[in-house]
């Protein structure tokens, strides 16, 4: 305590001096007279320009934290409007299906692809789908444009279905005016080739491939590919005819399997 | 404490001899002895620091009271100032001459002036040659009379 009002008394000088100008000043500032408006304005200028580094340094901090709130906005956006965009196209993927299955006078019963397999000895997708949901073996599979393969095994919630692109896979179907029998099998990505076809028939570019239905497995008239090109010669009894695939194999979402 | 008494019953009779003085008017300022001022370097020539900041402030406070009301404050800021400024220079009554001294009361009127000025032609344009005359003359003025009484009541011995 002692020391503390020794401390006083040391700096009595500047203090009588800081209070009684601060008091002065307080009398000052309190009257409402005109010049002492003016002198109050005087001063909140001169306050500007002394505090103008102060405010300058708060507002860079300020901006620097704001574009910090606003990167992390644009990422959340970004994050939002990729998944906006997303649920655009599943959405328009999901209003193809169903006009698709409207139009179709198939009993169809649509999936979810959750599993796809290209490297293994058979090419296969998984479907979200099995027992439950009334799923058997040797069951067509297909997407709004075409054949994509078939069950191949069944579980309690899941199916294992051969795509069409497996190097396995057969498919009887008919082509051209006369819809003439062929066997289907793949060469290789979405293409294939059709066996069978004898030289004396007529087959363009661009005509469609169907199933032929003399199976037990297919119904018929469900769309496998378009005819790409076909050309016979001596050396081979029949017509060499490649088609590509319709159905989207290498970027299914949802599928259909045909009841 | 007879000195004390007497340069209270000074202080009176200034204060009453402050509103009776002439005035010159120039460049649109009426100019006068400040009495105050003079008596407050007289003051504080002789006292501690502490003693001629709080006697400053008081002398302002009752010219503040007793001329002008509206700017309560603003002489008693100036005279706190003052009284700290003009009683600075007894620290170097030893080693400064009589002229640096006299030029230093004369730096510690301008200053006075200057506060005094600036709040009365705050707000308008175009004084600022005015008030800078003013000043000037003003704290001349004063300083005059200062070494009037230094000269013929103190002999010299005030600064």
């Amino acid at each position: 305590m002692m020391y503390f009002f020794g401390k006083i008394y040391n700096y009595r000088n500047s203090i009588a001096l800081i209070l009684t100008s601060v008091i002065s000043l307080l009398l000052f500032f309190k009257r409402e007279s005109p010049i002492v408006k003016n002198v109050r304005s005087d001063v909140a200028d001169v306050a500007y320009y002394i505090l103008s580094p102060k405010r300058a340094y708060q507002n860079l901090l300020s901006i620097k934290r704001e574009n910090e709130i606003l990167k992390e906005s644009m990422v959340s956006m970004q994050l939002m409007n990729a998944k906006l965009v997303r649920y655009k196209n599943e959405n328009d993927q999901l209003k193809g299906m169903l006009n698709f299955v409207e139009e179709s006078s198939l009993s169809l019963q649509p999936s979810s692809v959750v599993d796809m397999d290209f490297n293994s000895s058979v090419q296969t997708i998984i479907l979200d789908i099995g027992k439950n949901g009334d799923i058997r073996p040797n069951l067509p599979v297909l997407d709004i444009n075409g054949l994509v393969g078939k069950v191949i095994s069944v579980g309690d919630r899941a199916s294992l279905v051969q795509l069409i692109t497996d190097k396995n896979y057969r498919v009887s179907v008919r082509v051209g005016e006369k819809r003439s029998l062929g066997i289907f099998s793949p060469t290789h990505g979405t293409f294939g080739k059709l066996d069978g076809m004898q030289k004396s028939l007529i087959i363009n570019p661009g005509d469609l491939v169907v199933t032929s239905g003399i199976s037990d497995i297919y119904p018929a008239d469900v769309p496998v590919a378009v005819v790409i090109s076909a050309h016979s010669d001596d050396e081979h009894g029949f017509q060499d005819v490649f088609v590509e695939l319709l159905g989207d194999v290498y970027n299914l979402n949802y599928v259909f399997i045909i009841h | 404490m007879t000195r004390l008494i007497s340069y209270f019953a000074l202080f009176i009779v200034l204060v009453f001899a402050q509103t009776f003085l002439p005035h010159i008017i120039v460049f649109h300022s009426s100019i006068t002895f400040d009495l105050l001022l003079v008596f407050l370097t007289i003051v504080a020539l002789q006292i501690s620091t502490f003693s001629a900041i709080l006697i400053g402030f008081s002398i302002g406070l009752i010219q503040d009271l007793t001329t002008q009301q509206n700017l309560l404050g603003s002489f008693s800021f100036m005279k706190s100032i003052s009284g700290f400024t003009i009683n600075y220079l007894t620290r170097f009554d030893k080693t400064w001459n009589r002229m640096i001294r006299y030029l230093f009361i004369l730096g510690c009127y301008v200053l006075h002036y200057s506060i005094y000025y600036y709040i009365r032609f705050s707000g308008m344009s175009g004084e600022f040659m005015n008030a800078l005359i003013s000043v000037g003359i003003h704290s001349l003025l004063n300083l005059f009379l200062l070494w009037f009484i230094d000269r013929f009541v103190f002999n010299h011995k005030l600064i």
